[in-house]
């Protein structure tokens, strides 16, 4: 009994150790990114890869964190992410980046793109719900050292927040690693990417997103503006929050006046007559009062059945304009009417697949809102003045 | 080769010694008699001799044999020297009976007759006197024991805000009549045994018959009595010497020094040892869960009670896994942790020179090393301890740089976790290092397989025969009504079923429980 168990025991101190900790690394002897930009640079051709790096700088008891920028180039991103080892000393990780800003210039060759999403798909350690995203400026490396060196914020944990808060705006979208690759690989629907800018208020420098690019496969075709982009949100049936601007007439004067989103439907439905494929889009919004600007008293039935169908048809003829705009200059079905075509109406989708594009430009898309006001806030008559 | 010489010379010894004692008989002249003790009790100095005769009749001569500070000084002069030498049946003295004694004489309500020296001896040791009379070859024992012992108590260790308060003593009849004193029932079984060659330690096997499975009380008599040590000081020598498994980390048996908790076990059916010398009660067979259980969660609202019982289990998760978990996911698995928290741990570890594993072993074993020394020190210096642990060892150690302060507060948790299970802190702490060496060398992995390894352990465990790990799989509402929650008193119907054998029907469900439960 007892050499059997000293046996065992000396069995198993051995095979621990022939493990070897093979993966054991101690915490602070990696470099963690947590946002990266890349460039490529076609003079030399090769990728410029600008990543920033979480610090934390321990001060006595206080521990502030920091995010620090470096750069390093490479033929491919994964190598240039190998030669940042030349320049920090230690292996850098890509468990933790948090957003990954794409230059102007890898968008020229196709190649370059699918290099490097392929190296973030396959590679076993970033997240497939890292944030993608255009910097519209000359270089994505311009964004990532915008901030720096008067503010310390991380730039990485920055644009986290401004995306997992873009509910209460719904001016933007978020675009996942996984949903720009699903979406490059499946037919009927062309990706989007939020486009980045540096804005300078006073002296100060602030990063903001503008925007969207729409895209054609890997090929960058225009970009969409805020509002646009609502509208966009609003046709995928991606608007979850956000105040909408109106303007109305009511009794002869123009009143502008704010509504708040706080639920939003929208039922994309082929309809297929006479030979002709017609999309139906029909928008259920839920809105509240949110700021009046006219003494005028909106929470009467009259006025405000009058406002709802006065913002409902503003807001259909915009959206409409934008799938116009969308039709005519892109040419690029980001909106994924191709997809529900498929899903809804595979028969047709066979005959129309091999050249959606041109289905899609003179594809009929009639638009329905239907707005409800429901809720005044606080408050239900507006400020009054004294007459 | 040590041992069979070592077996040889204790056998010789045995014999030998028995050997004379066997051969020592009581004879008929008291001087003889009186002769024999002497020789037997011969260096002890605090053995009295007594020697008397009846004023009526002179030829009656009495000895008394008793052990000075053991017994009731005044209960052997008032109740049986005085009365042995005023008495004046004359037909009884010329007689020499002793029944005729005990019958009109001797005012004392515990005597036996007896002719067994060995008994003898080991009574008078223990404080009761031994009359012999001249002309008679049996003795008479008066049980006279009187001696100080600790006054009842609420224990230290199982202290409770709401329950009794009192606590067993060191004196074995004092324990029993606690237990007694709850249970007026006939069926409530006491067996005295004497264990220990030498000590002749009073040992009671207690049970409640009907209830208890005869053959674990069978079981539990056999292992007793083949028991053969010299000597017994504390209820863990029989705890040890007659455990199933002899190689295992849990303990498997239960113990406590709360007679309340002691009488729950008997009503479960149970079996009690107590042993004289210790309050410390053994209970057995025992459950893993049984150390999940504090009696007061049934002295409380069974709605709090069941939540400090699942506190209990995340202590125990905690106090186990910790350590562990925090290793493999540092060292192994850094994605696992979310960014900004992550940046403070390698903050933190920032110009630590020791890897996190011996940082972690470090701090794991400084809290055992304070717990250890604080327990042992008398309590104005133990307060100290607090001090230096806090100041020194937490403090300083993070400002110098030697530990990171993560490893300062996971110990920290840890060792506050480990105190919700304070019966199993030998087996928390082996498990603890055990799960934190193999999330070191594998991480997550090692982590699993180390808990894989603990559960087929604890599952082939069994204790008395009964499956240490039984009640925590299973499935049906009586079986789990005592294990992660504590169910309401209406609902406890039945016993552990696996231990209760011949009775497991604790209540009937009255009318009012149907119908209430009817309602809902």
């Amino acid at each position: 009994m007892k050499t059997k168990l000293f046996q065992m025991i000396i069995i198993i101190l051995f095979s621990l150790n022939l493990t070897g900790c093979w993966n054991y690394v101690e915490i602070n002897e990696k470099s963690f990114i947590l946002a990266t930009a890349l460039d490529y640079l076609p003079e030399q051709s090769e990728y410029l890869e600008t990543v920033e790096i979480g610090t934390s700088i321990a001060v006595g008891e206080s521990i502030t964190l920091k995010g620090e920028v470096f750069q390093c180039t490479g033929i491919t991103v994964f190598d240039a992410t190998r030669n940042l080892i030349t320049i920090l000393g230690e292996k850098i990780l890509w468990n933790h980046v948090q957003a990954v800003i794409i230059g102007q210039s890898v968008l020229a060759e196709p190649n370059h793109l699918i290099g490097l999403l392929d190296f973030l798909r396959r590679d076993a350690e970033p997240r497939e719900d890292l944030y993608l995203m255009l910097s519209k400026e000359k270089t994505a490396a311009e964004i990532l050292t915008a901030l720096a060196p008067k503010s310390d914020e991380i730039v990485g944990f920055k644009l986290q927040n401004i995306f997992q808060n873009q509910n209460y705006l719904s001016k933007y979208k978020a675009v996942p690693l996984w949903e720009f690759i699903d979406k490059l690989a499946s037919p009927g629907v062309e990706p989007v990417l939020p486009t980045l800018k540096v804005w300078t208020t006073r002296g100060k420098k602030v990063i903001v997103v503008d925007g969207m690019a729409v895209f054609k496969k890997t090929a960058l075709q225009g970009y969409l503006d805020q509002m646009e982009t609502r509208y966009f949100l609003w046709i995928t049936n991606a608007v979850k929050g956000g105040v909408i601007p109106i303007q109305t007439k009511s009794h002869g004067e123009t009143a502008l006046l704010t509504l708040e989103i706080f639920r939003s439907n929208t039922e994309t439905k082929p309809v297929y007559q006479a030979g002709k494929l017609v999309m139906q889009l029909k928008i259920n919004t839920t809105v509240g009062l949110a700021e009046l600007g006219t003494a005028i008293d909106f929470t009467s039935e009259k006025q405000r059945e009058q406002l709802q169908k006065d913002a409902a048809r503003t807001i259909e003829r915009r959206i409409s304009a934008l799938i116009r705009k969308v039709q005519d200059e892109y040419q690029s079905d980001i909106f994924g009417f191709g997809e529900v075509v498929a899903r809804k109406m595979p028969k047709l989708w066979q005959r129309l697949k091999s050249d959606w594009t041109t289905s899609f430009v003179d594809l009929q898309v009639d638009v329905q809102v239907q707005l409800e006001i429901k809720g005044s806030a606080t408050i239900a008559k507006p400020v009054q003045l004294e007459e | 080769m040590f041992k069979f010489i070592k077996a040889l010379f204790t056998k010789q010894k045995d014999k030998s010694k028995t050997a004379a004692k066997e051969s020592l008989k009581l004879s008929k002249s008291l001087a003889k008699n009186l002769q024999m003790f002497r020789e037997l009790l011969q260096g002890d100095d605090l053995v009295v001799f007594r020697e008397f005769t009846n004023q009526h009749y002179p030829e009656c001569k009495f000895g008394l044999i008793f052990v000075n500070g053991l017994v009731n000084d005044e209960a052997i002069n008032e109740n049986i020297i005085a009365p042995l030498m005023e008495f004046s049946g004359i037909q009884a003295l010329k007689e020499k009976s002793l029944d005729l004694f005990l019958k009109k004489t001797l005012i004392t309500n515990k005597a036996i007759k007896e002719t067994d020296i060995n008994k003898l001896l080991s009574e008078v040791l223990y404080g009761s006197t031994l009359l012999l009379v001249e002309g008679v070859n049996e003795a008479l024992l008066f049980d006279t024991t009187d001696f100080k012992y600790r006054s009842i108590t609420e224990p230290i260790a199982e202290s409770v805000l709401r329950g009794p308060r009192e606590g067993f003593t060191e004196a074995i009849l004092v324990n029993i009549s606690m237990i007694r004193r709850r249970f007026a029932s006939p069926e409530l079984k006491f067996k005295l045994m004497k264990i220990g060659k030498r000590t002749q330690t009073r040992v009671c096997l207690c049970y409640l018959e009907g209830v208890a499975s005869p053959k674990i009380v069978a079981d539990v008599t056999r292992k007793l009595q083949q028991i053969s040590i010299d000597g017994i000081l504390d209820s863990n020598y029989l705890q040890e010497l007659i455990k199933n498994e002899k190689f295992t980390i849990f303990p498997m048996t239960y113990s406590t020094e709360r007679p309340d908790v002691a009488v729950a076990k008997l009503l479960e059916g149970r079996v009690a040892i107590l042993v004289d010398g210790t309050p410390y009660v053994l209970t057995m067979p025992c459950l893993f869960m049984e150390f999940f259980q504090s009696n007061e969660d049934y002295y409380t609202n069974f709605i709090f009670a069941s939540f400090n019982r699942l506190l209990r289990y995340v202590g125990f998760f905690i106090t186990t896994s910790l350590p562990g978990i925090y290793i493999a996911l540092t060292t192994y698995h850094q994605e696992m942790i979310p960014t900004p928290l992550l940046l403070n741990i390698s903050a933190a570890r920032e110009g630590v020179p020791f890897p996190t594993v011996i940082e972690a072993l470090f701090m794991v074993l400084i809290f055992d090393l304070l717990r250890e020394s604080g327990i042992r020190l008398p309590t104005p210096i133990g307060s100290t301890i607090g001090f230096v642990g806090a100041i020194i060892v937490g403090q300083s150690s993070v400002t110098a740089r030697m530990v990171s302060a993560p490893i300062v507060i996971i110990a920290a948790i840890t060792g506050i976790s480990n105190f919700l299970l304070p019966k199993m802190l030998g087996s928390l702490t082996y498990m603890r290092l055990f799960l934190l060496i193999l999330s070191s060398v594998l991480g997550l992995y090692g982590y699993v397989f180390g808990v894989i390894a603990i559960m087929i352990h604890l599952m082939s465990l069994r204790s008395f025969g009964v499956p240490y790990m039984s009640n925590l799989g299973s499935l049906k509402y009586q079986e789990m009504k005592d294990t992660i929650i504590r169910a309401p008193w209406w609902q406890m119907l039945e016993r552990p079923r696996l231990i209760a054998e011949l009775d497991p029907i604790r209540q009937e469900q009255t009318q009012q429980q149907v119908e209430g439960e009817n309602e809902n």
